[in-house]
């Protein structure tokens, strides 16, 4: 290692910061809770990704929720409706992350994403004066028992009606939630 | 007898701290040329690129606040500290600029960075730009994100520090960046491969304490789910040694990474086997994207050579640290 002590110390600063980046990236890979850290801590992990963890379909591979909308109008009409986008599979696949939150979410949470993707709807179809939102939970039995004769099938997991504020009227905001594990 | 053995071993022991200490320098700063993470910059500004392209159809839906994520919702999955568009959106809404136009202007700026970024033209600054639009972006449809995305921030946070535009660049070419290779490209080189073996050593490890990873079933579900299915694996119920095996070939790859990698006889062994492993996740899971990426990472980080004194590459060695 050639040069003056200047060019000498500061490689020693650079690895010390290699060193700090990649205990921060450990802290991650392990899952430890970034947001309970402080403050500085906690938006350096957020801010350099450092908070990811890595557990890809780890240590199980979950199932997928399916959401489903059937649109009512005013002369009593309904139709159907999904969320997907159609855009691109990539499109699709943030769509359902997003419907994937719902397996994590609080009850407030929950109803808060449904009655966003009900305001969508409702966006979408303005003939449409209440929407039910339906969530399918995916069940696909192990390969032996699809061996077995047995047929991946969708069960109801949450449903909930939304009603557009302008039908109202008198009437207080519809929130019909049923939550069906 | 006893002194005597130790008088031969003492300047073994007196040597070993230096030796560890010489060792650990030539690792860490051995300097290198910026090749491998120019490959890196590359790999990562196509796919991100790729991956801009096919969401723009969809753009409004998933940013805009009366997309699938609706304004107080949106605000409520939004991080605290970090950036997002919500109150950029308050804010210049008061000057009279509209969610649309605010949304369409991240977009191309985010765009036109990684573009430069690809060419590396101003590298650091193209990369600090990609990070800062790519991490408002994902703050802005928080919850709307997945494996890509995060690997798309934690790499532009890499090439927004590291001189990956000393190679393979405009940068390069307008004489903007040294030549020769630099420690300060060793020591980003080696950051960037010990962070991706913690990533596959983890992931290894956390499937290998799922029982459904050694029986098959984590290899059924994931090609079976109506989410990734492309093609009809229902014949994997006749044959489940096949889900069995590759499970068990995922946990092989994904462990073994951190220690295959390293050696040159084993290297390319695993370097075929990750990118394998990925484009049967990119081909059979529709994880185009994520696949891509992490191909890119592998393949720039141990696939291209840094090492100086290959042909073609006879340029003076810099020593200086901040290239």
């Amino acid at each position: 290692m050639a040069g003056t002590a200047e060019t000498q110390r500061r490689p020693y600063v650079a690895i010390a910061a290699a060193v700090v980046q990649l205990g921060f990236a450990a802290a991650g890979a392990m899952e430890l809770d970034f947001e309970s850290a402080p403050r500085l801590l906690a938006l350096y992990g957020a801010l350099s990704g450092t908070d990811s963890s890595y557990g890809f379909f780890a240590p199980e591979v979950g199932t997928q929720l399916r959401v489903t909308f059937e649109l009512t109008c005013a002369d009593g009409t309904k139709r159907t409706d999904i969320l997907t986008t159609g855009a691109s599979h990539e499109a699709d696949l943030r769509i359902g992350d997003m419907v994937a939150i719902f397996w994590m979410a609080d009850e407030n949470l929950q109803r808060g994403l449904a009655g966003s993707w009900a305001g969508r709807m409702l966006a979408r179809h303005p003939d449409a004066t209440r929407v039910l939102v339906h969530l399918d939970a995916y069940e696909l039995p192990t390969m032996a028992e699809y061996k077995r004769g047995e047929r991946p099938d969708w069960s109801l997991y949450y449903e909930a009606e939304f009603v557009r504020r302008a039908q109202l009227g008198a009437e207080q905001e519809l929130n019909q939630g049923a939550i069906h594990e | 007898m006893n002194s005597s053995r130790d008088a031969l071993a003492a300047p073994w022991k007196r040597d070993l701290p230096a030796r560890a200490g010489r060792a650990i320098e030539r690792f860490f700063l051995a300097p290198a040329w910026a090749t491998p993470l120019a490959a890196v910059r590359i790999g990562l500004a196509l796919v991100l690129l790729v991956q801009a392209a096919l969401i723009v159809p969809a753009f409004f839906v998933l940013y805009e606040r009366s997309g699938v994520l609706q304004g107080p919702l949106r605000d409520e999955l939004a991080r605290p500290g970090l950036p997002y568009l919500g109150w950029l959106i308050r804010v210049l809404g008061r000057v009279g600029l509209g969610e649309t136009t605010i949304l369409v202007s991240t977009g191309l700026v985010y765009v036109a960075s990684l573009i430069a970024l690809l060419l590396g033209w101003r590298t650091r600054i193209a990369a600090t730009v990609a990070w800062l639009t790519h991490l408002t972006l994902m703050m802005t449809a928080n919850g709307t994100n997945y494996g890509a995305d995060n690997f798309g921030n934690i790499f532009l946070f890499y090439l927004s520090w590291i001189p990956s535009g000393a190679a393979l660049s405009m940068d390069r070419l307008a004489g903007r960046t040294p030549p020769g290779p630099t420690r300060a490209a060793r020591l980003a080189l080696r950051v960037i491969q010990l962070h991706l073996c913690m990533v596959y050593l983890t992931g290894g490890l956390m499937k290998g304490t799922g029982a459904q990873w050694w029986d098959g079933d984590a290899i059924w579900r994931s090609l079976m789910l109506p989410e990734y299915n492309q093609y009809d694996f229902c014949w994997l119920a006749d044959h489940p040694w096949f889900a069995e095996l590759s499970g068990w070939m995922v946990i092989v790859v994904e462990t073994g990474y951190s220690v295959f990698i390293w050696p040159r006889r084993t290297r390319r062994l695993w370097i075929i086997a990750t990118v394998t492993m990925h484009l049967g996740i990119a081909v059979f899971m529709g994880l185009g994207v994520f696949g891509a990426i992490m191909i890119a990472f592998t393949l720039g980080a141990f696939g291209v050579s840094a090492e100086p004194g290959r042909e073609g590459q006879q340029a003076p060695i810099r020593r200086g640290p901040s290239a």
